[in-house]
């Protein structure tokens, strides 16, 4: 498969990357550089760097997987995504954008510190400890996959492939900071974005149209036509469809996606950049459970419903394009893995060195500290990547659903509900990462297998809501909401 | 005709649909709330 073409298209593409890197470089000197590159972005950058940070390898290997396998039940997915990004950009993106600026807060475990004056910085450490052993594992993972893509692509061999990845990674990461991370996910974002919305678009006339793919797909199995799947309405189905929908939930309050509203320009570029957002995610996602549906016409009885892409595009396109897709899996991995390093790195510095020990370091010092942290946590990612792939995987199913289980319930509460205590916000982060991983590990089979999303979000809200009940308000808090929902204004009017 | 049955053109409509209603919506309250404090300004 490897040819000079895709090589070039490949050389091409990393070299775009650390340009971006450098050309961010300028402004990651401090710390407000670095972690949101000075609260300046504008509205395109941050709708789809958003977009490409919330979408992983997944999207393209894993959404096009099950249109292949389960063809129309898949639109539960589309649906969840498409109103969790609608709904966090709508009622989530400006009292959030608002409340970050008053504290001048460039993390979330700044703005949950700030918000429920937490002097003792028990949210800051609860904060690091959750993302650092998440972020490593999906690091892991998504390093796992840039091994496995170069060495189909170009025959690097795995571990070669892992290192490349990493090596361009945490080049354009540690240099070029939140500002170069941003700017390469917009770029990622809109090669995900037309790869996908093209691949369907091909693969359709060349499956017979449209009737003749669906006519295919009925011949083949009717329940792939089927909204409810091969459950049909039952409990089994109802859990499924449910849980689809669930995956969109993370976007409501996941920090790696909050830290692009904070990052914003102003107010303006968020009702802006929501309507690029959602129509970006419905290309990505429509566009992915179409190509599998046509997949499954062109290419029946394949092994491993997940190597749809690369099938079809090797298959559908000459060499340019089949050395674009290369680069579209690689920049869905990169622009995870760049944004989860960089959260996991603030979780270090801003976090628990500057503020929780009290490090009096000036900013370029910390700003330093920040990229070797940055280096430090890859090389971790990729020392599990290359020695426990099973594992690492195992962990990579929950990871979305933990991270976003612990801070989405206490971000939602804590931005709508006046009532919501210190001792509720903490005991919801608590408990909806830890139902979230005792879910998976002893109930998830015996239950139809639900996502652990919806267990670890009924617990978030359960745990923060009956503790706030059980505790005293703050008056302060509860006064200062409502001067930011004042300062915000009505949603719709 | 199309060979997508009902049922699963009315789940796609939805699965497009509430997000990007939600949106237009927003979008198009804010942007025109933007332009009347706009044209107060001097």
């Amino acid at each position: 498969m490897t040819s000079p073409v895709i090589v070039s298209v490949l050389v091409g593409y990393l070299a775009i990357l650390l340009a971006i890197g450098v050309w961010g470089g300028r402004e990651s000197h401090d710390l407000k550089g670095y972690f949101v590159a000075g609260k300046r972005l504008p509205a395109w950058v941050i709708a789809f760097s958003s977009n490409a940070t919330g979408e992983s390898a997944w999207l393209l290997l894993g959404l096009t997987g099950m249109g292949y396998a389960i063809g129309v039940h898949a639109f539960w997915v589309i649906m969840g995504e498409v109103l969790g990004v609608a709904a966090a950009w709508v009622f989530v993106a400006r009292p959030f954008k608002e409340y970050t600026d008053r504290y001048d807060a460039i993390t979330v475990p700044d703005y949950l510190t700030a918000r429920f004056r937490d002097t003792h910085n028990l949210f800051r450490m609860v904060s690091a400890v959750i993302v650092l052993s998440m972020v490593v594992a999906y690091a892991a993972a998504q390093f796992t996959a840039s091994g496995k893509a170069f060495d189909a692509f170009l025959g690097t061999g795995y571990t070669a492939g892992v290192w490349i990845g990493l090596g361009i990674v945490l080049f354009y990461t540690t240099v070029g900071g939140f500002k170069a991370v941003a700017y390469s996910d917009f770029l990622q974002g809109v090669l995900m974005l037309g790869c996908l919305v093209t691949l369907p678009l091909v693969a359709f006339p060349a499956a017979g149209g449209f009737a003749g793919v669906m006519g295919a797909l009925e011949a083949a199995d009717p329940a792939l036509l089927k909204p409810m799947g091969e459950f049909g309405l039952t409990a089994a189905g109802v859990a499924s469809a449910f849980g689809f929908v669930a995956i969109g939930f993370a976007f409501l309050g996941s920090p790696q996606l909050l830290t692009r509203f904070m990052a914003a320009r102003d107010q303006e570029e968020i009702v802006d950049g929501g309507l690029w957002a959602v129509l970006c995610v419905i290309g990505f996602d429509v566009g992915a459970v179409f190509a599998g549906m046509a997949g499954r016409v062109l290419f029946p009885g394949l092994a491993d419903p997940e190597t749809i892409l690369p099938e079809m595009a090797g298959a559908l396109f000459p060499a340019f394009f089949t050395g674009i897709f290369l680069v579209v899996v690689l920049a869905a991995i990169m622009s995870t893995v760049d944004s989860l390093l960089i959260l996991a790195s603030s979780a270090v510095v801003r976090d628990v060195v500057q503020k929780t020990l009290g490090s009096d370091a000036d900013e370029r010092r910390l700003s330093g500290m920040g990229k070797w942290v940055t280096v430090v946590i890859g090389v971790a990612g990729l020392a599990l990547a290359l020695t426990e792939t099973r594992v690492v995987f195992w962990f990579v199913l929950f990871a979305w659903s933990g991270i976003a289980a612990a801070f989405t319930p206490v971000v939602l509460c804590s931005l709508f509900w006046k009532r919501t205590t210190r001792e509720g916000a903490l005991a919801g982060m608590v408990g909806g990462f830890a139902a979230t991983v005792v879910w998976v590990l002893f109930f998830k089979e015996h239950f139809y297998d639900l996502y652990e999303m919806i267990p670890g979000f009924a617990a978030g809200f359960a745990c923060t809501i009956g503790v706030s009940l059980a505790t005293a308000p703050d008056e302060e808090a509860a006064a200062e909401l409502d001067d930011v929902r004042r300062a915000v204004g009505p949603v719709f009017g | 005709m199309t060979g997508l049955p009902m049922d699963g053109w009315i789940l796609l409509a939805c699965a497009i649909g509430f997000g990007l209603v939600l949106e237009v919506w927003f979008f198009l309250a804010r942007r025109s709330d933007r332009g009347s404090a706009g044209g107060g300004d001097a």
